[in-house]
């Protein structure tokens, strides 16, 4: 277990590495003069004076290779440098991003897991019956809908027409951005914020939530037809015991993955949603930045993403040895 | 509880424990019903082994799964199941259920599958104290270690907190086995309880299971396409074709006054340590048949070296009826003509039968 966790750990490195680097280089590629975005976007011809005190300031006259160096040594001691657009430290834009990326995808695989789990178990109970039906179409649907489709449709039905024909109050949500912005426990909304959170967690989960229900049903349709379910039944178990004790967490061995996946996901690549409504989190920053050249907010919150996502498929795959004991690590198994 | 209808077995010991009487089991398919179970009769005695012998398909599996009640697809068209008197097959599901795992409890062909993985063995076989008796979680777990001991496993106490796939072939059976007799049932029925392992570790999981039997009291149904398994341990058996019976008799009557062309195939199927080297074994030509579309007339009458077709064979169903003991019973119009045929005739090719 220990010497696993540890090859996992040094593996974060190289995939940092070359995914940073791929960035780094790409900026150069592109077209435009890095300095005359800085000193005032492609559209304006800025003083020559300004240009070359912006190329000082920033390094960028010295040769690439030694830019490149520089950058990695920087990075090394967390040291992620400032917007070139309002010169905001990036660490500054970071912490306040990913807090909104992190409540939001909390949210969003709360509602995957919870949702995506016992529909997909009761699909699979009640096989080819109405409800199981419908379920394959809505999940089939959902999974096709477009983000930004299923966000404009949310907003409409959910939110500006309660809004516009005085539904009760407890109908009406909210469409734009984090509202007044109050939390406890970190992640759960107080007061009028769960207004403006529950519009983007749905739409951010929709998909997901249907993939892990297919998943769910698949799985357990499987393992509804294991020797050791029969085994459960011959045994005397009823039949709800027989799903809940010994189906559910064979069933949930592929689910578990493709959860783990999906939370790396909302977190750092939720740009859609987050554009859609106005959510403030790490995707649209990184859009955004790559939009205006902002070279350190995009190299930042993507070192910050990829660390987040290695480090949480390393926790799934740590969990696991929790759910299937024939993979539990560095304890010589025999098959 | 009436007289059974078909004589039974010589070794009437024990309490009659279960008794099926035309039995009749059918899925319906797409393509048609497949008579797995066609109008089987048998009776089982507590104290008995009472083996089930056929080839894949031959229904011997789906008798057993219908009298657990482990079969939610198919359609009983006709016969009973009693259990100590009651009827199995009118009962409710929760009844039924009392009586899956407690009274009847059954092992399974491949312990690997068979066993959960993701749970310990101990916790698997401590389940079955939980739901018949009630035990809490400390109780069934000290009965688990109780089990594992008795039926030959070292170490029960760390065995117990192991997964099936840390345990060999031979031991994951021998947990099976601890897990079916844990509620010290009546009647074990054992689905091809060796095929899954080595040859030099069946004997020792036979030895257990015969051990365990004498120990707790119970009968043993053992379902098996090996005869040489049936040989050494078998009270009685029954060979199945097609979902029917060919024979039924006491172990020694099979094997030594064989009545049924289909036991004789069997047997002279069976490799011989003591035949010479150039001994060849004799296949039953053809496949068993399909369960749609059984043939006419006796069932193995198209793979029958001895059949008479055109004739009784394929146009009149043979019903079981007594040869040379009360016990013993054949479903063969012409058993009488088998009285001089012996397995090594069938092997030497010297097929000629009386008139």
């Amino acid at each position: 277990m220990f010497s696993f966790l540890i090859r996992r750990l040094l593996l974060i490195i190289p995939t940092v590495f070359v995914a940073l680097s791929f960035l780094f280089a790409l900026f150069f590629v592109l077209p435009g003069d890095p300095a005359t975005l800085i000193a005032g976007g492609a559209n304006r011809t800025p003083d020559p004076g300004v240009i070359e005190r912006v190329n000082e300031r920033y390094g960028l006259n010295d040769p690439l290779g030694e830019q490149f160096l520089n950058y990695w040594k920087r990075t090394l001691q967390w040291d992620l440098g400032e917007s070139f657009q309002n010169r905001r430290s990036v660490n500054e834009i970071l912490g306040e991003k990913a807090v909104n990326s992190v409540r939001l995808g909390i949210w969003a695989i709360l509602i995957e897991i919870l949702i995506g789990i016992s529909v997909g178990v009761l699909s699979a109970i009640r096989r080819y019956s109405i409800a199981d039906k419908l379920t394959t179409v809505v999940t089939a649907v959902a999974s096709a809908v477009p983000v930004f489709v299923l966000g404009f449709i949310l907003q409409y039905a959910l939110a500006v027409y309660p809004n516009k024909h005085d539904w009760p109050a407890w109908m009406r949500l909210r469409t734009q951005g984090l509202g007044p912005d109050t939390w406890t426990l970190f992640f759960i909304p107080t007061g009028e914020t769960w207004r403006y959170l529950v519009l983007p967690a749905v739409a951010l989960a929709s998909v997901s939530t249907a993939l892990a229900t297919r998943m769910t049903r698949g799985s357990m349709l499987e393992v509804m037809r294991a020797d050791y379910m029969r085994t459960a039944r011959a045994k005397g178990l009823n039949e709800r015991q027989v799903i809940v004790r010994h189906g559910l967490r064979n069933a949930m061995l592929p689910v578990v993955t493709l959860i783990g996946v999906d939370f790396g996901t909302v977190i750092g690549a939720a740009v859609l949603t987050e554009t859609t409504f106005s959510w403030p989190g790490l995707g649209s920053e990184i859009a955004s930045s790559v939009i205006s050249r902002d070279l350190p907010v995009t190299l930042g919150l993507t070192l910050a993403v990829v660390l987040a996502y290695t480090v949480i498929n390393l926790l799934v795959d740590v969990s696991y040895g929790w759910f299937d004991p024939r993979i539990r690590f560095g304890k010589g198994s025999k098959q | 509880m009436s007289e059974p209808t078909v004589p039974s077995g010589l070794s009437r010991r024990g309490e009659l424990l279960l008794s099926v009487e035309d039995l009749q089991a059918y899925f319906d398919t797409d393509d048609g019903t497949v008579k797995a179970v066609d109008g089987v009769s048998f009776d089982i005695y507590r104290g008995e082994v009472f083996a089930v012998v056929g080839e894949s398909g031959s229904g011997k599996s789906v008798t057993a799964t219908t009298i657990m009640g482990l079969q939610p697809t198919i359609r009983i068209a006709g016969g009973s199941v009693h259990w100590k008197g009651r009827d199995l097959l009118a009962m409710s599901e929760e009844e039924h259920r009392r009586i899956r795992g407690g009274e009847i409890a059954m092992i399974f062909q491949d312990p690997l599958t068979a066993l959960n993985p993701v749970h310990t063995v101990g916790r698997q076989i401590g389940e079955m104290a939980r739901i018949h008796e009630g035990l809490n979680h400390k109780q069934a777990h000290e009965r688990a270690i109780e089990m594992i001991e008795l039926v030959g496993i070292p170490e029960p106490r760390k065995r117990a907190d192991m997964y099936p796939h840390e345990f060999s072939g031979g031991m994951r059976q021998r947990a099976m086995i601890a897990m079916a007799i844990t509620c010290k049932p009546d009647l074990l029925i054992a689905d091809e309880p060796t095929t899954a392992l080595d040859v030099t570790v069946q004997a020792q999981v036979l030895d257990v299971l015969l051990a365990i039997k004498d120990e707790i009291d119970s009968a043993i149904m053992l379902i098996t396409h090996d005869l040489g398994v049936v040989a050494g341990l078998a009270d009685r058996v029954m060979v199945m074709y097609a979902g029917r019976q060919a024979e039924i008799g006491t172990a020694a009557e099979l094997f030594y006054q064989t009545r049924h062309p289909y036991t004789f195939g069997l047997l002279a199927s069976l490799p011989r340590l003591d035949g010479g080297d150039d001994e060849e074994l004799v296949p039953i030509d053809g496949s068993p048949p399909s369960l749609i579309h059984v043939p006419s007339g006796c069932a193995f009458h198209p793979r029958c070296r001895f059949a008479e077709v055109p004739g009784r064979c394929n146009e009149e169903r043979p019903l079981l009826r007594t040869v040379t003991s009360d016990g013993h019973v054949t479903a063969c119009h012409f058993a009488e003509r088998l009285a001089t045929v012996t397995v090594e005739s069938i092997r030497t090719g010297r097929t000629e039968v009386g008139p």
